[in-house]
């Protein structure tokens, strides 16, 4: 499986993309910090304190903005990161209920005679269900929502 | 030095902004008549950069779920390049929907078109896979199907695209850029379904089947109508005639038909008929699941519900429904361990349902609805099962 379940809502960027997005950051935070730092000089100075004022203001927006396009940009997953999902199968004895889990092979279905002996019983076995192991979308939403975790 | 220029710069910058000369209200006034003129042109600029990305995004779901299908199809007889060729001529497959102005007989036309679709479809899967098994051919009909979809899918956003730029309409770049997240959720969901079908592995979609498959638990089946098998299991005294379509193939079948047949098999005895499918979530409710409510539970085009609802209401039968909620996404991927857990609380209800309102002797009709890819149609005989329903098994009632 190349992957699969909503776990992958992630905006999807290329390298690039996120390289020019960091740079940007990286160049508001410097210029917001610069600012900040003009204003206090001025203040020290006890030049213009209206200017210095805005300077200031100006300086911790910026601050806040690239704060929060960083936190955006952590959210964000590179294109080549796919996490491959787990599909497994269950498989049951027919005769004893005994069951186990492994990883799915090609052409299973549910209900099917794997061939396989029970190694508690040595009775026939079958496949009792197939799945993906996942869940990653619902977590994500219940702490949008401040939910707990589900059990 | 850098620091020093930058400072240099910065104080310029704040003199000229700060001041309140002439020149400065001119140069304030300029930048703001541009502004006034390009803020439109850049926004259309960036919404372009939008579509392009989705349309690159959409060709490459398309070309790999087009390369997995024809992969998956060269195991059974032609060369790639053959299937290539083939499958590149048959993409572009539409269909016409009937007539409506006149609605009688609406839905017996509808019918026939998807009688006609099916049929065709299955003849080029057979031309192009001729050693595969109906089991596979059927996959590969839902693999075929999907590429279908997304390759309709990239060229009306293509269109629309290519319609904007070429008229500079703001409304038709605008509509398309506003609906691109959903359509790529939805061209995702085809693209990642391709892997599924190829695979053979149960889709969410498939957790209705897969409650019919455990409550027969084991009972014999036999078909009944189109690719649509039944079974009949004892509930607390109960006659439970479960019906599903014919795994493990990606079939469909005409579950209408077949509940239909059983109806007039078995007279005025049919008390009830409960309906279980998956259902769209909205978002933030849970995977798995299960809501309770009335009416057909069937995502067909029409006439499978239409069949349902008649029949139900001309003999008078009660028509119950469990929804399993999951995204568009989960109900075409390989299926989640939400999903079939819920398929046992599903078989819990309906028990509770049946036992409940229903009297020893009456007969209760459960579908299970929906692609029974990865679904067989019986459980060995002796199986257990996780979900111990309580049922005791039966052979099919001739």
């Amino acid at each position: 499986m190349s992957g699969s379940g909503e776990r992958e809502q992630r905006r999807e960027v290329s390298v690039g993309h996120l390289a020019l997005l960091m740079a940007l950051v990286i160049g508001l935070a410097a210029f917001s910090i610069l600012l900040i730092w003009l204003s206090v000089l001025d203040i020290r100075a006890g030049r213009d304190a209206m200017n210095a004022f805005f300077q200031f203001i100006m300086g911790l927006a910026g601050l806040a903005l690239a704060g929060k396009s960083l936190a955006d940009m952590t959210r964000m997953r590179l294109s080549s990161g796919e996490k491959p999902v787990e599909v497994v199968s269950v498989i049951q004895c027919v005769d004893c209920g005994h069951s186990a889990e492994r990883n799915f092979s090609d052409g299973e279905y549910v209900g099917m005679l794997t061939g396989e002996r029970c190694p508690e019983c040595g009775g026939p076995v079958y496949v009792a269900r197939i799945y993906v192991k996942g869940g990653g979308e619902e977590r994500r939403q219940r702490r949008i929502l401040g939910l707990p975790a589900a059990a | 030095m850098m620091a020093r220029a930058a400072w240099g710069l910065s104080s310029f910058l704040l003199q000229q902004g700060g001041g309140d000369t002439w020149l400065n209200w001119i140069i304030m006034l300029l930048f703001l008549g541009v502004m006034n003129y390009y803020a439109g042109k850049l926004q259309v600029q960036v919404w372009m950069n939008d579509i392009m990305r989705a349309l690159g995004q959409l060709e490459r779901y398309t070309s790999e779920a087009e390369n997995s299908l024809i992969e998956e199809a060269s195991r059974f007889g032609l060369s790639r390049q053959e299937l290539s060729k083939r499958v590149r001529g048959f993409k572009s497959f539409f269909e016409i929907a009937p007539v409506t102005l006149d609605p009688a007989g609406a839905i017996r036309r509808l019918e026939h078109i998807l009688d006609v679709e099916r049929d065709r479809f299955k003849r080029f899967v057979r031309s192009i896979a001729p050693n595969a098994d109906d089991d596979k051919l059927m996959n590969l009909t839902d693999q075929l199907a999907g590429v279908i979809m997304l390759d309709r899918v990239y060229r009306i956003v293509r269109h629309y695209f290519l319609l904007g730029k070429k008229t500079q309409n703001l409304i038709y770049i605008a509509q398309i850029q506003m609906m691109i997240p959903e359509i790529l959720r939805i061209a995702k969901a085809y693209w990642k379904s391709a892997d599924a079908f190829r695979k053979g592995v149960p889709v969410g979609d498939s957790v209705g089947p897969l409650v019919a498959l455990r409550l027969l638990d084991g009972a014999q089946t036999r078909e009944i109508a189109e690719d649509v098998i039944y079974g009949e299991v004892d509930v607390g005294g109960r006659r439970v005639l479960v019906v599903k379509s014919k795994g493990p193939g990606g079939r469909l079948g005409k579950p209408g038909e077949a509940i239909g047949r059983l109806v007039d098999m078995f007279g005025g005895r049919i008390r009830a008929i409960i309906m279980v499918d998956a259902a769209a979530k909205l978002e933030g409710e849970e995977t798995g699941e299960v809501a309770e409510g009335v009416g057909a539970a069937i995502g067909d085009p029409g006439p499978e519900k239409w069949k349902i609802e008649e029949v139900a209401a001309r003999a008078g039968i009660d028509l119950i429904s469990f929804a399993v909620k999951m995204s568009p996404l989960e109900a075409l991927t390989p299926m989640t361990r939400e999903v079939d857990s819920a398929a046992d609380e599903v078989i819990s209800r309906i028990r509770e349902r049946i036992e409940s309102d229903y009297r020893p002797g009456d007969v209760v009709i459960v579908a299970g609805i929906g692609n029974t890819v990865g679904v067989g149609n019986e459980i060995p005989r002796g199986g257990r099962g996780d979900s111990d329903v309580g049922v005791r098994r039966e052979g099919a009632a001739s």
